[in-house]
């Protein structure tokens, strides 16, 4: 009952407080001392994310993210910022019961997750009703925001991915083969990099979703050969990945090997050993990068944990320096919080520099960088795309 | 022919783990579903061994062998020994309760992430046919041909073999004879369970990448491979993995990788349409898990009519708009879907005797039918669900139709494929289903113009189908169609020579129970708004099993009950975080040990009765629950 009625009262509060600015004039500021004396002081996000069953390894990438955020946050500011992050093992019913949750718990003020955007889309109608952020800090589904406006995605949706990969493909070959993850943003990316290879004269001779629970896959990797391609493009994750490019070699494919951003990890060296050499990817998160605060933010992670970050730690780390950054602009409540999310053009974050949402709450084309695997490690190379 | 060679290099492994799966069932008469946790652990350990410590391989596969035979000893002791005799059905959901406390504490004890796996084994490779040779491959080779022929020979030869073989024959006879069973039956555990190892570890090897949570797919992956050899032949099982391995090399490189589960579950089931005992296995498992044995031991119990009232009630308080909070409601509707599909295993298990594995394929059914004629053809809710139950009930009798012939483990098996099937061809009939992508944006529910998108207008929706349902359960048990499907269910061939036409009965349960299961999909579907096959897996089926068994399915209130234990007892361990899957798996094996019949269901009665008639003519008993 708590909820409804502080609803009610917070849309009577705006309401009046709207009303108080319209006879105001223009001169009124934004609502920010609206509530701001009676501001929490412990504010907890919601986290919806598998820690356990088949994606529970992507659930540990986040919670390392998260640590040092809070460690970051909790340090410097007078606000307690916690995480509250519930297992969902990946699966959808899971996932709307914490969703249910978060929205009925007073404590929460924003969620985040969850991994996939299949699971995180059957939460979203559980938060869009409750009124309560979800914020999807790996989920690029395009219709992802579709549900309403209390919904948000930070990475780039797979249309801008996929045509760029598609681009790429075209500047390492003519005749690809690619492989894509059986999932909706396999299927969605591959989709856009289909259309894109008709576009830029791409010849793709072979093609074949994959599972994510398969191990085998040197059938597929035979037709690849056979049908002569001389790029090979991934659209995996990095367990996938890296079982593709061993088999290739078992296989004796013979080409160049090129992969989506998310492989960009340490992980990925460590899984596919030797085999991993020459494979390209884009990504627009660099550790290497000169930039201070990619600088600043790989050393302190690097120091903590003793490797170095990779895109999920990256993706989750500045998902919750979003939201303490929305709240701290906000008057303390949860709807507060949405707006600044949707306002501001100050969010921080690692992965694009400094940000804003647009219209369907999703981020603009960012920058990419090209990096190739030589000898054991990631190397920033000239742009496969301009 | 290079597909044929990564084909067989592939079926290897599904060779090593049907290996043990046809061994414990030939001395247990029980399918084993932790064998492929044994084959996680046995990966682990290896990765432990070779990886973190530098040993050599052969240290790694001795250790992780010594491991997993004390696992399986102890797998035995818990799981299997103390149902010995009785109903199979029992140790089967003991060992899947087995099969999630291995796979939980795996993950527990090492992490979930992927690891990489040096073997240390020299890097010398040959080619052939274009494909490249490793050491790996070989040794796997060499492996499971060497242990078919020992096994065999074994069992052929010696005293040891001779005890398991009679023990396999008939346990009481063995027993009489002087034959030590039980410490027969827990040796050839441990050998089968190590067998489980040191494919764990081998594969492993052969991948190169291992996390712990791949032994749920491998083991499905192994059944189907021990029942396509035919189950309990050695000779089979390594024959059975190398076809299916091949057979899948093929279909894979044709349709693509999404089609391997169709084209593995896909063989088996024509495997045991065609040649009901698999390729290489005698006609000699007769004992049927489920008929006969487990439910005419347990009576219902009576409620009276303002019982039944004051369930009504309790059960309509979330209704009430306002007056729990949303996180108890939404809990409330996962209960009550998880209670609809329990309820269709309960016209199946506790009505005509039957088991399926595979339920989660039909709620996945109604649900697709459900997002596809709302969503794309724009038919009005009501009437969709309608045809969603349906659409499950003619799907369940055309596909049962072929399974009636079959008996032993076999049936069980043939659900089981059938469930992950469909799964399957959701998964890949993308201009349909939309593949893995799913559907979204399902239309919620719309009851007479008006949308349920509320707490306690969602709620109220299913509770009031399930009422409904419960209600048509309770009539058609009353019914004589419930009277001849108690009779198939206490002993068939009695059943058949009274005249009742048992194949159509049979069929008729499974209709009825299609129809449900596909009602609850279409619920299921309509509430989340989002459906992909990744909703429906093989998981589900069997804790749909599980909550079905465990709240007893002599009456709907079991299915109930059931359901508010496991899946909101679910919700109750979420505190405990990574360890809740634990607890689970522990819960689920206490009630199976010392709660067999279910919570719903008197016991007194059948105590005095199994002391009175001893412990293994329960199916002599009357089961007049009506």
């Amino acid at each position: 009952m708590r909820p409804s009625i502080r609803k009610t009262l917070a849309a009577t509060a705006s309401a009046v407080a709207m009303l108080a600015m319209a006879a105001c004039g223009q001169d009124a500021g934004p609502a920010e001392g609206g509530g701001g004396e009676d501001k929490a002081t412990s504010v907890t996000f919601g986290v919806v994310g598998p820690k356990t069953g088949d994606q529970a390894q992507y659930g540990e990438d986040w919670q390392k993210g998260f640590d040092l955020a809070l460690e970051e946050l909790n340090a410097e500011g007078d606000v307690e910022y916690k995480i509250d992050f519930q297992d969902s093992q990946g699966q959808p019913a899971q996932a709307s019961n914490i969703a249910q949750k978060f929205v009925s718990d007073d404590n929460i003020y924003a969620a985040m997750g969850d991994f996939s955007s299949a699971t995180s889309m059957v939460a979203s109608p559980v938060f869009q009703r409750g009124e309560l952020v979800q914020l999807g800090i790996t989920n690029s589904h395009p219709e992802f925001t579709d549900t309403g406006d209390y919904i948000f995605a930070s990475p780039v949706t797979q249309a801008v991915e996929g045509q760029l990969q598609a681009d790429g493909a075209k500047a390492l070959g003519d005749k690809a083969a690619v492989f894509y993850l059986n999932t909706d943003w396999g299927i969605t990316t591959w989709d856009v990099f289909e259309d894109r290879a008709a576009e830029n004269g791409l010849e793709i001779v072979y093609s074949s979703a994959v599972e994510e629970a398969s191990t085998d896959f040197k059938p597929l990797l035979l037709n690849a050969k056979n049908a002569g391609a001389d790029v090979v493009y991934m659209l995996t994750y990095y367990k996938t990945t890296s079982l593709l490019v061993q088999q290739a070699g078992d296989v004796g494919l013979e080409a160049e090997f090129g992969a989506v951003g998310s492989n960009y990890s340490l992980e990925f060296l460590e899984l596919a050993g030797d085999a991993a050499d020459g494979v390209y990817m884009a990504t627009t998160f660099f550790p290497a990068s000169e930039d201070p605060e990619v600088k600043a933010y790989v050393e302190a992670f690097t120091e903590k944990y003793g490797f170095q970050p990779n895109l999920f730690n990256t993706y989750a780390y500045d998902g919750v320096k979003a939201l303490a950054k929305a709240y701290e602009e906000s008057d303390g409540t949860r709807q507060g919080l949405r707006d600044s999310l949707a306002t501001s053009s100050e969010l921080p974050s690692i992965v694009y520099g400094t940000y804003g949402f647009n219209e369907e709450r999703r981020i603009d084309n960012p920058t990419f960088r090209w990096i190739q695997v030589k000898d054991g490690e990631f190397v920033e190379v000239d742009p496969l795309v301009e | 022919m290079d597909t044929v060679l990564a084909g067989l290099i592939n079926g290897n492994a599904y060779a090593l783990i049907a290996l043990g799966l046809s061994l414990v069932i030939g001395v247990a008469n029980v399918i084993n579903f932790a064998q492929g946790s044994l084959f996680a652990v046995g990966a682990m350990v290896g990765w432990l061994m070779t990886t973190s410590l530098g040993l050599p391989l052969w240290v790694a596969v001795i250790v992780a062998m010594a491991v997993t035979a004390l696992l399986g000893w102890v797998i035995n002791e818990l799981a299997v020994k103390p149902f010995a005799g009785k109903a199979p059905i029992a140790a089967v959901l003991s060992t899947i309760a087995m099969m999630i406390i291995l796979d939980a504490s795996n993950e527990l004890i090492f992490g979930p992430e992927l690891r990489p796996m040096r073997t240390g084994l020299p890097d010398v490779s040959f080619q052939l046919f274009g494909l490249t040779i490793n050491p790996i491959d070989i040794v796997i080779l060499c492996t499971s041909v060497v242990l078919m022929v020992g096994l065999a020979a074994l069992l052929r030869f010696t005293r040891f073999g001779r005890a398991v073989r009679a023990t396999s024959q008939d346990r009481e006879a063995a027993a009489q004879m002087g034959v030590p069973v039980n410490r027969v039956q827990a040796l050839a555990f441990m050998l089968a369970s190590s067998l489980g190892g040191l494919a764990g570890v081998l594969v492993a090897a052969y991948f190169t990448t291992i996390s712990p949570t791949q032994g749920f797919t491998i083991g499905l992956a192994g059944i189907a491979a021990a029942t396509l050899g035919g189950l309990g032949s050695l000779l089979g099982a390594v024959v059975g993995g190398l076809i299916l391995g091949v057979i899948e090399a093929f279909g894979v490189s044709l349709w693509g990788d999404a089609a391997r589960q169709i084209i593995t579950f896909g063989v088996l089931l024509l495997v045991l349409w065609i040649r009901p005992q698999g390729l290489l296995g005698a006609k000699a498992i007769k004992k049927e898990p489920l008929t006969g044995t487990f439910f005419a031991a347990a009576r219902k119990i009576r409620v009276p009519w303002w019982g039944v009232l004051l369930l009504v009630l309790i059960g309509a308080v979330p209704m009430v708009p306002g007056l729990l909070d949303g996180y108890t409601v939404q809990v409330g509707i996962q209960i009550i879907l998880f209670a609809l599909a329990a309820l269709s295993m309960t016209i199946l298990g506790g009505q005509a005797g039957q088991l399926s594995l595979g339920q989660a394929g039909t709620v996945a059914l109604g649900a697709y039918a459900l997002a596809l004629l709302t969503k794309n053809a724009g038919l009005p809710f009501l009437p969709a669900v309608l045809i969603a139950g349906l659409i499950g009930a003619v799907i369940m009798t055309v596909v049962a139709a072929p399974s009636w012939r079959l008996s032993g483990h076999y049936p069980a098996i043939a659900t089981l494929a059938t469930g992950a099937a469909i799964t399957a061809v959701a998964a890949n009939w993308n201009s349909v289903t939309g593949g893995g992508a799913g559907i979204a944006l399902i239309p919620q529910a719309e009851v007479f113009g008006i949308v349920l998108s509320s707490n306690s207008a969602r709620y109220g929706l299913v509770f009031v189908v399930l009422l409904i349902l419960c209600g048509l359960v309770f009539l058609w048990s009353k019914s004589h169609v419930g009277m001849y499907w108690r009779a198939i269910r206490d002993d068939e061939v009695a059943a058949r020579a009274a005249g009742i036409a048992t194949p159509q009965y049979k069929s008729l349960a499974f209709g009825v129970s299609g129809f449900i299961a596909g009602i609850a999909g279409a619920l299921w579907a309509a509430d989340y708004g989002f459906i992909d096959p990744k909703t429906f897996p093989p998981m589900m089926s069997f804790q749909i099993v599980i909550v079905a068994v465990l709240g007893g399915m002599l009456s709907p209130i079991g299915a109930i009950l059931g359901s508010a234990v496991m899946v909101g007892g679910l919700e109750l361990f979420r505190f405990s975080a990574s360890a809740r899957l634990l607890a689970y798996g522990l819960i689920l094996l206490l009630l199976i040990r010392f709660r067999p019949q279910g919570l719903w269901t008197h016991f007194d009665w059948f105590d005095r009765l199994k002391q009175r008639f001893g412990r293994n003519k329960d199916s002599e008993l009357e089961g007049s629950d009506a």
